[in-house]
């Protein structure tokens, strides 16, 4: 809620008018996007819809709140902080993080030289998404990748928008905290789950948020975070320096980063990580996918999807992938 | 009639001494005017020299650990002098209020609500002003050309001041002392 007003106050005044309903607690605002002369939208509870200046549900795009360009820029100048140069990085990468952890993707017209993004500028479009963690979401997952005190190195799998990095998160979460084990057994449900150092590479800002290096969101008691480092020497760097139990990436696909988990596997690390595809199957028809999965690298595979709302699990598979368990729901 | 003579006449000595007296007050009294007047170039000085500092910290943080204003400033004005410490902490809070102003607005508010304790001149104000209108805008390379150019702009302020130092203290000082004596010897 502390998050969502201090956004609030970062928009011009004509889109607070708009948006001040939706910015009451009682919906879950999801996603707000602005694009230059076209109505604004905004994704509340899984479904997309247009208002109107006062803040009223819109079917029509003329009654609809028309974004102007200087309306992007006065909100970007003030989420910023007028300081846009700060998050340069960032913006080549099509994001920025706010100091509230939100994430807000942006688009228009890139920026380049030498073959590479410098920036992007004007900005015509916004995607402002609102991180909500949610706490507890990983517990019936990681009774699966918990085993005799140690943490199978898992692959969740997902197509966008079905949860994976807020699973991953409070994966991330419950690990390092430790806790009580939840398990049909009685006998191993008073076991007590002791807590693990977990090391973060998060290049994209995704899982922790991070605000001047500091995480934005619960990501545990034991867990460092090296925030916009690239994947394989972040890795690298953890195993080297911080000796996590856990490594924790998002959204890998080349190689070099399977190289990096190796190195870390081989190192006694165990590896949670993220990426995209609808089902095993898809997933296979990536090389190096193939490749993990030839090398065992992952000994747990978990397919998301959206099916019970964002977040559900549908299959559990081993490193062969063979299929444990079908389990229809959420966490 | 007499009695008034003898009664008056110790008093005429002591008229002479109170008189004495006021002239010299007077005459210390413009000689100190002008001092004051001529410290006003020495703090010009000091504060622009100080004024380079801050911005050539400015400029470090950005270059190193480039952060959001509100974050940077607040940072830097810690290893700053009081008076700037107390500038760049207002501009850090003003910054933070999202009153939808331009940032050139509030650079040129806070700036110019803090000029009295400054002794700066009227085209001292106006580098750092316009200096306003440009910062922030674009990339971190833009933001570290624009510190260098306003910084070499200081540096011109600083040899005018130090001019203007030589000059006009010398001129100040002189004319209160001067004007000190050419008053005495006009009520002598």
């Amino acid at each position: 809620m502390k998050q969502k007003q201090s956004l609030y106050e970062c928009f011009p005044k004509a889109l607070k008018d708009a948006l001040f309903p939706w910015f009451q607690s009682k919906y879950h605002l999801q996603e707000i996007r602005m694009r230059t002369n076209q109505p604004l939208l905004l994704r509340c509870d899984g479904e997309e819809f247009g208002i109107d200046g006062q803040g009223l549900r819109v079917r029509e795009r003329e009654h609809a709140k028309i974004i102007t360009a200087t309306e992007i820029q006065d909100t970007l100048s003030y989420i910023s902080d007028y300081s846009l140069y700060a998050y340069e990085e960032e913006m080549k990468q099509g994001y920025l993080t706010t100091k509230n952890g939100c994430r807000i993707g942006i688009c228009g017209r890139a920026i380049v030289e030498d073959g590479k993004i410098k920036n992007i500028h004007p900005i015509s479009s916004l995607n402002i998404r609102f991180p909500y963690e949610m706490k507890g979401c990983g517990s019936l997952l990681l009774d699966y990748i918990w085993k005799e005190n140690t943490v199978l190195s898992t692959l969740i799998v997902s197509p966008p928008m079905c949860g994976k990095t807020t699973l991953l998160r409070d994966l991330i979460r419950q690990i390092s905290d430790g806790g009580d084990v939840i398990s049909c057994n009685q006998k191993e449900r008073s076991k007590r789950r002791e807590g693990k150092t977990v090391g973060v590479v998060d290049e994209r800002g995704e899982i922790s948020a991070c605000h001047l290096g500091v995480p934005q969101h619960d990501l545990g008691i034991r867990t460092d975070v090296l925030d916009g480092c690239p994947k394989v020497q972040g890795m690298m760097m953890l195993v080297r320096t911080m000796a996590p139990d856990v490594i924790a990436v998002d959204e890998i696909g080349s190689n070099e980063e399977l190289d990096a988990m190796r190195y870390g596997m081989n190192c006694g690390c165990s590896i949670l990580a993220t990426a995209h595809a609808s089902s095993l199957k898809e997933l296979e028809n990536k090389e190096v996918f193939q490749r993990a999965k030839k090398e065992q690298v992952f000994k747990r595979y978990v397919v998301l999807s959206n099916r019970h709302g964002a977040g559900t699990i549908e299959e559990i598979y081993d490193e062969n992938g063979e299929l444990l368990c079908s389990i229809g729901r959420r966490g | 009639m007499m009695k008034m003579v003898s009664y008056c006449a110790p008093l005429e000595g002591g008229d002479s001494m109170v008189k004495a007296i006021g002239i010299c007050f007077m005459a210390i009294s413009c000689g100190m005017i002008g001092f004051y007047k001529s410290l006003e170039f020495s703090e010009r000085l000091h504060n622009l020299i100080h004024l380079k500092r801050c911005f050539l910290l400015v400029r470090g943080e950005i270059r190193y650990q480039p952060a959001p204003f509100p974050e940077l400033f607040k940072r830097v004005s810690t290893k700053m002098e009081k008076k700037y410490q107390q500038i760049f902490q207002e501009l850090s809070s003003e910054l933070q209020k999202k009153e939808e102003k331009e940032f050139s607005e509030i650079w040129s508010f806070v700036w110019e609500k803090e000029k009295y304790c400054l002794s700066f001149q009227r085209d001292d104000m106006e580098v750092i002003k316009t200096f306003g209108e440009t910062f922030g805008y674009l990339d971190k390379e833009m933001q570290i050309q624009n510190l260098e150019y306003l910084i070499e702009q200081i540096e011109g302020q600083i040899q005018d001041a130090k001019q203007k130092k030589q000059s006009g203290q010398k001129l100040y000082q002189t004319l209160g002392v001067l004007g000190g004596f050419f008053l005495a010897i006009l009520f002598t």
